[in-house]
């Protein structure tokens, strides 16, 4: 397994693989009779997908003089990392009362999910000297958060930022994951409709 | 033969090494390296609850 590249983080704006510590995530607000509830998911690292070139264009229309606010951003795209090891047992959602599905570590599955076989899944391996244990991205868990939180969060929650070309191709594969095309399942289709093809 | 006595014709069987054990005569290396790496956590939840304050400065809206 080819072991991913980082940099020292860019700490003047976002950037496309930056990996962040403790990511808030808006789950849901209820309010009623004068009460409001507010659910927050705490993502222990996740990393930033959003397009670098739009991060930047983002970055110069905040902060120099332009007549528009044209190249704003709503909001930056985000997706988990699990550890690998709550990953094999099918626990990484355990604290939030999801099970999910074992990967179990020394047979294939697991074998796939480490040489990255499974569109799903994006496996990382650091070096030694990026304080990260091998880790997975979830491109099925993928969220929002706005470029303000991102920013305020970022000088002391930045642990590194994917190099470019490992990045791309994380980018690549989330893209492909989430332009994959559902068809339905004809077999499954047919016996419901009594043997009609 | 009681049982005690050895078998005088037995063949030599070493007393099994557990794994790592360095030969006599040579340090010991230590069995982990102590990882830079921290472990990652779990995502958990944060629920907070809190009353609304009346918004006076604004009028219903009038369809």
């Amino acid at each position: 397994m080819q072991r991913t590249k980082v940099l020292k983080a860019d700490k003047t704006r976002l950037c496309q693989g930056d990996i962040l510590r403790d990511v808030h995530w808006v789950e849901y607000v209820a309010e009623g009779s004068g009460l409001i509830e507010v659910a927050r998911v705490v993502f222990p690292l996740a990393i930033v997908l959003t397009q670098d070139c739009d991060l930047e264009q983002d970055h110069r229309f905040r902060t120099e003089a332009h007549s528009t606010q044209d190249k704003w951003l709503i909001s930056v795209l985000m997706a988990p990392l699990y550890n690998v090891e709550h990953v094999y047992q099918g626990e990484h959602l355990s604290e939030l009362g999801i099970q999910m599905e074992r990967v179990p570590k020394s047979r294939s599955a697991g074998a796939f999910l480490r040489n990255n076989e499974r569109p799903r899944y994006h496996y990382l391996e650091f070096e030694d000297d990026v304080p990260i244990v091998p880790s997975v991205i979830d491109f099925k868990h993928y969220f929002s958060a706005t470029v303000k939180y991102l920013l305020e969060l970022k000088p002391t929650a930045c642990v590194c930022s994917v190099a470019p070309l490992f990045r791309e191709d994380i980018a690549q594969r989330f893209a492909a994951y989430l332009a994959r095309v559902g068809l339905p399942e004809f077999a499954a289709a047919a016996e419901k409709n009594g043997g009609a093809a | 033969m009681p049982p005690e006595e050895k078998d005088p014709f037995g063949e030599y069987v070493p007393e099994p090494q557990t794994a790592g054990t360095p030969p006599a005569g040579q340090a010991a290396e230590p069995d982990e390296v102590e990882s830079t790496k921290y472990g990652i956590g779990k995502p958990r939840r944060i629920i907070v609850r809190g009353t609304v304050a009346a918004d006076k400065g604004t009028e219903g809206r009038q369809d």
